[in-house]
């Protein structure tokens, strides 16, 4: 109770303590000290007026909001008088460091300059996302349209940004019949013995949800719903499939069908393990742990309410483990991981998997929900 | 017999206590190197 009322005043603090100036980034697009004017503010953007000495018009800047993999991002824009990128700075994000030069490295912000607002300024059209930071690359670009479109205000334009479609292709497919798979074993029971079945899905798990599409159930991803930064639908319906697939399987049957079946980093150290020489501690010493997990997920979910930023609870070593992109305190806790793994069975699941904790709350709260409501049938009937 | 078997065991304890709580506090370091870098 006192962890959920923390929770709940972290969150009420971090909702009140949003910083909403947005004219402090004009300096990151025109020389400073540039007089400027606010023109049109809406809840994606402002669109200020840069006036030169004489107080004339010079140009347009927008300071617009995008959605990112850690959070919002601003992106701060300067437009000619006939609706031309000029200068872009991107002076807020949550995105993690490693990911973010990637971008910067791969010259991506460059694409922008030079773009009229007619352009398309589309993913995978004339704008080329930077692989392996797509998310990152959708939220700038999103942000850079939320401005286009503050821009083809004050001009007048007629021009009407396209309806993006919902991109459903192969691998949101596979995501879906992975789950499919694991719903079917486990609920239906089709198997005297699913060990084998098991082991099927850890090794379409590795490659599939691990090593080729990278998206594990992540912390980052269920706090991203929590704060409300979830990504665009549109553009990332495989994060939607993934939390709300065994969130919502979690919630409606009350059965974990991630962990142990569909979780990458179960398949990684389960090989270790079989690799390695296993010990067992004794059943005291992994009783005394139990809170560990628990203690991890409340804190990582004080950080991500107090600064508003999912990104805080992406700790998981499976982030770097499938990316090869981190900081290097993560380099040592996925070694550390790793070499647990090798010596005890599904280390990191057991002592310190935040989403496993997540997937045991849901499942602890249905069953208290469960048994309440019938016994209060009970009850009822009873009278 | 019985005597190194409860060391060996004792041993496996402390290494998996020292494990966890090692891992714990990396994780921490992270978490928090995260959030310092969205302070101003």
């Amino acid at each position: 109770m006192l962890a959920l009322l923390s929770l709940g005043l972290a969150a009420l603090y971090g909702f009140t303590h949003q910083d909403l100036g947005y004219q402090e980034y004009i300096p990151q697009v025109v020389p400073e000290n540039s007089e400027y004017t606010e023109l049109i503010a809406t809840s994606q953007g402002v669109l200020y007026a840069i006036l030169d000495a004489e107080g004339q018009l010079q140009s347009y800047v927008t300071i617009s909001q995008g959605q990112g993999y850690g959070g919002p991002l601003l992106v701060a824009l300067d437009w000619s008088l006939d609706g031309i990128i000029l200068q872009i700075s991107v002076p807020v994000h949550h995105e993690d460091l490693p990911w973010w030069r990637v971008l910067e490295a791969r010259h991506f912000f460059d694409q922008y300059i030079g773009r009229g607002y007619e352009e398309p300024i589309q993913i995978h059209e004339d704008i080329d996302a930077v692989s392996g930071s797509t998310v990152s690359s959708n939220g700038v670009a999103m942000a850079v349209k939320a401005g286009r479109l503050l821009v083809v205000k004050e001009l007048g334009s007629d021009y009407k940004d396209p309806l993006p479609g919902i991109k459903f292709g192969l691998p949101e497919l596979l995501v879906c019949l992975g789950i499919a798979f694991v719903f079917w074993v486990r609920t239906f029971r089709p198997f005297k013995n699913p060990k084998y079945a098991r082991y099927l899905a850890l090794t379409y798990s590795f490659f599939i949800v691990g090593i080729w599409l990278s998206v594990p159930l992540s912390l980052n991803n269920i706090s991203s719903f929590l704060v409300g930064y979830a990504p665009s639908v549109e553009q990332f319906i495989i994060f939607y499939i993934v939390v709300w697939g065994i969130l919502g399987l979690a919630i409606l049957f009350g059965k974990n069908y991630y962990c142990y079946w569909l979780c990458p980093f179960a398949a990684v150290q389960e090989g270790l393990h079989f690799i390695g020489e296993g010990v067992s501690p004794s059943a005291k010493t992994q009783k005394r742990f139990k809170w560990v997990r628990y203690a991890l997920l409340w804190l990582a979910l004080m950080l991500v309410f107090v600064f508003r930023a999912p990104n805080v609870s992406g700790f998981e070593p499976w982030n770097l483990f499938f990316s090869l992109k981190g900081d290097f305190p993560e380099w040592i806790l996925l070694i550390a991981t790793l070499a647990g793994a090798l010596l005890f069975y599904n280390f990191w699941c057991n002592y310190l998997c935040p989403v496993g904790a997540s997937l045991d709350i849901i499942i602890k709260a249905r069953k208290w929900v469960g048994n309440k409501w019938n016994s209060l049938l009970k009850k009822k009937a009873r009278r | 017999m019985e005597q190194p078997v409860k060391e060996k065991s004792k041993a496996i304890d402390i290494f998996l206590i020292v494990m966890v709580s090692f891992c714990v506090l990396i994780s921490l370091v992270v978490m928090f190197v995260k959030a310092s870098g969205l302070i101003d």
